[in-house]
């Protein structure tokens, strides 16, 4: 009988009630769309600290119009791109000793089993810089989705290499230019992770990929010396002709992430803010139908309706407004990977103390000391 | 025996820092078939009266018997089902629930009734009594679209649809026309006359009170015997 009055008080208030949960999905996927995008802010900040720490510059090719300066055009005519120097120094640079660190994408041409799609090689001080050790020249990842394949052996170009971890599951990869964050699962769960400090034979391995050239596209140096900038940017440019410049990872933040980080606290607060609005009208309107609806709740306590009843009625109705937005809200959060452990406890206390407090205010209104006074206009 | 029996009661509240005697020391009987008026200028405590009286509060001190059984200390389900035997309840804005239809309206005291008669039953009995009030066409209306005193005749019926003992009016007459106060009367002194109903009548109204077997005047809390 409860549930039939329930289904009834329903009827009665379903415009509100598709109208409140258009509004509390949209507002409450909001609110968490934007506070996982903080927190990827959040994680790329600080792995931006991480390089500002280590003193990490990254150089950038920039295309500039330059008057010749007869002197260099014609000392760098004599020395014309020799492909031994840009092997040499990426050799030096990017081995255990050396202070060079990059990334680059290959796919997956057989190489490997297809499940895996790309090959991420980090080469030099970026597995150091993406929190991964290994001893020797080389070693293989695994996506922490694939720890099965740990311990397991890969035949790659001729080379035999051990898969020796997995990279965790907090593995991100961060370049000022480029940021893949760890709860990226399209990206990390088909790609193979292959750490080396001897480009020269990686380079072999992967010949027609043309490694040098995306190499130095995302080429950073950790804590170089003004010297070692020089030398980089003057060969560069006798090599290429291209002039290319170098910016610390704590100038790049200014002009960057910082705006972002901002911009992001503004949305978070105008989402909150409006969650905690839409959270005081809910109440308001909880109050307002127990109000429109105070006749009938009398009625039938005179009627013979115990409080009890009154109660289950009136909280019932708030638990089907409320449930079915929640269920909507969860239901897409799971489908899209973005359920926290805590959503479904915090969504079970707030229904339950919504349908708690209406109960409590329905039977206060009810219970009162002139209860027949409900069942008059005052004239 | 008497039907209702109320013994020195009292009740009062908080209004802001006063407090307020609504009912002091109350006693008086009605028996079975009797028809009462509690007359009593506005905020002379009738409505509180009622309420003791309909069981619905619970008195600070006395005693409520209804049908020789001790109501006034009853918990909430006790008394809920007390009021559902026993008590009609007509009130002056009629208390009906706008959106549902006069049946439904009328049907609400038989879904919590411990003796269920069967639906085939209820709508009969509401069929015949509906056939006397004269709103038998009326019965699948909402009640919004009845008149005054249609909604009347739907709270009377509905407060004896259960075949309830005691009938208890606020004001019943209070947004009525002249005819249909005195159809309303009618009715309800017909119930006490042929049905045996014990009707207790709130009203400021004289008139209505003449028609009544006694009449009781509340002024500040104190009930006195009223003689026109």
């Amino acid at each position: 009988m409860v549930v039939k009055q329930i289904i009834r008080d329903l009827r009665k208030e379903w415009s509100w009630a598709l109208f409140y949960t258009v509004v509390a999905t949209m507002i409450a996927m909001a609110i968490v769309f934007l506070s996982l995008s903080f927190s990827s802010v959040l994680r790329e900040s600080s792995a931006i600290q991480s390089f500002i720490d280590k003193n990490v510059v990254m150089f950038q090719k920039k295309t500039v119009h330059m008057v010749p300066n007869r002197e260099i055009v014609a000392s760098a005519n004599e020395h014309k791109q020799d492909p031994d120097i840009i092997m040499d120094y990426l050799q030096r640079s990017l081995s255990r000793n050396g202070n060079a660190g990059s990334f680059v994408f290959v796919g997956n041409d057989g190489y490997v089993d297809s499940k895996y799609e790309q090959i991420l090689i980090l080469f030099g001080q970026y597995s150091n810089l993406t929190g991964l050790r290994y001893d020797g020249d080389m070693a293989l990842f695994v996506p922490d989705t694939h720890r099965e394949d740990v311990g397991k052996e890969f035949l790659i170009s001729g080379q035999s290499l051990e898969v020796i971890d997995s990279v965790g599951a907090e593995f991100n990869l961060f370049h000022p230019m480029h940021f893949i964050d760890s709860d990226n699962p399209m990206m990390w769960s088909n790609v193979l992770i292959l750490c080396t400090k001897d480009f020269q034979t990686v380079d072999k391995m992967f010949p027609w990929w043309e490694l040098s050239n995306e190499v130095f596209d995302r080429l950073v140096l950790v804590n170089p010396s003004n010297d070692e900038i020089e030398m980089l940017q003057r060969m560069f440019y006798e090599q290429f002709g291209t002039l290319y410049t170098g910016i610390s990872t704590e100038d790049f933040k200014q002009v960057s992430t910082s705006a972002s980080i901002r911009g992001h606290r503004l949305y978070i607060l105008f989402y909150v803010l409006s969650g905690v609005l839409l959270l005081v009208l809910l109440v308001s309107n909880i109050i307002r139908v127990i109000e429109t609806h105070v006749v009938d709740y009398t009625v039938h306590h005179l009627y013979g309706a115990p409080i009890r009843t009154i109660q289950k009625r009136v909280g019932g109705f708030v638990l089907a407004l409320n449930i079915l937005p929640i269920i909507g809200i969860l239901y897409v959060l799971f489908v899209n990977y973005m359920m926290l452990w805590y959503f479904l406890p915090l969504s079970f206390a707030l229904i339950v103390g919504l349908c708690l407090f209406a109960a409590m205010y329905a039977s206060r209104r009810i219970g009162t000391m002139n209860n027949l006074s409900n069942l008059r206009r005052d004239y | 025996m008497e039907l209702l029996s109320v013994r020195n009661v009292s009740k009062s509240f908080k209004d802001h820092n006063y407090k307020v005697h609504a009912v002091r020391d109350v006693s008086f009987d009605v028996h079975q078939g009797e028809m009462v008026a509690i007359i009593g200028p506005s905020g002379s405590g009738k409505t509180t009266l009622l309420n003791l009286i309909g069981i619905v509060i619970s008195p600070d001190s006395g005693e409520i018997y209804v049908d020789g059984q001790k109501a006034s200390d009853m918990n909430d389900a006790m008394r809920c089902r007390i009021r559902n035997q026993y008590f009609g309840y007509i009130v002056q804005d009629f208390a009906l629930i706008e959106e549902d239809t006069a049946m439904q309206n009328i049907l609400v005291p038989t879904l919590y009734s411990k003796h269920k008669k069967s639906a085939r039953e209820y709508r009969e009995i509401i069929n015949n009594m509906a056939e006397k009030m004269q709103i038998s066409e009326k019965l699948k209306s909402t009640v919004k679209n009845l008149s005054g005193g249609e909604r009347q005749r739907v709270a009377i019926i509905r407060s004896i649809v259960n075949d309830q003992k005691i009938i208890l009016a606020d004001e019943p007459t209070g947004s009525l026309d002249k005819d249909n106060s005195k159809i309303v009367i009618n009715y309800l002194r017909e119930l006490a006359d042929d049905f045996k109903k014990t009707v207790v009548i709130v009203t400021h109204d004289l008139s209505v009170a003449r028609q009544c077997d006694r009449i009781f005047n509340l002024d500040d809390g104190i009930l006195t015997p009223f003689k026109l």
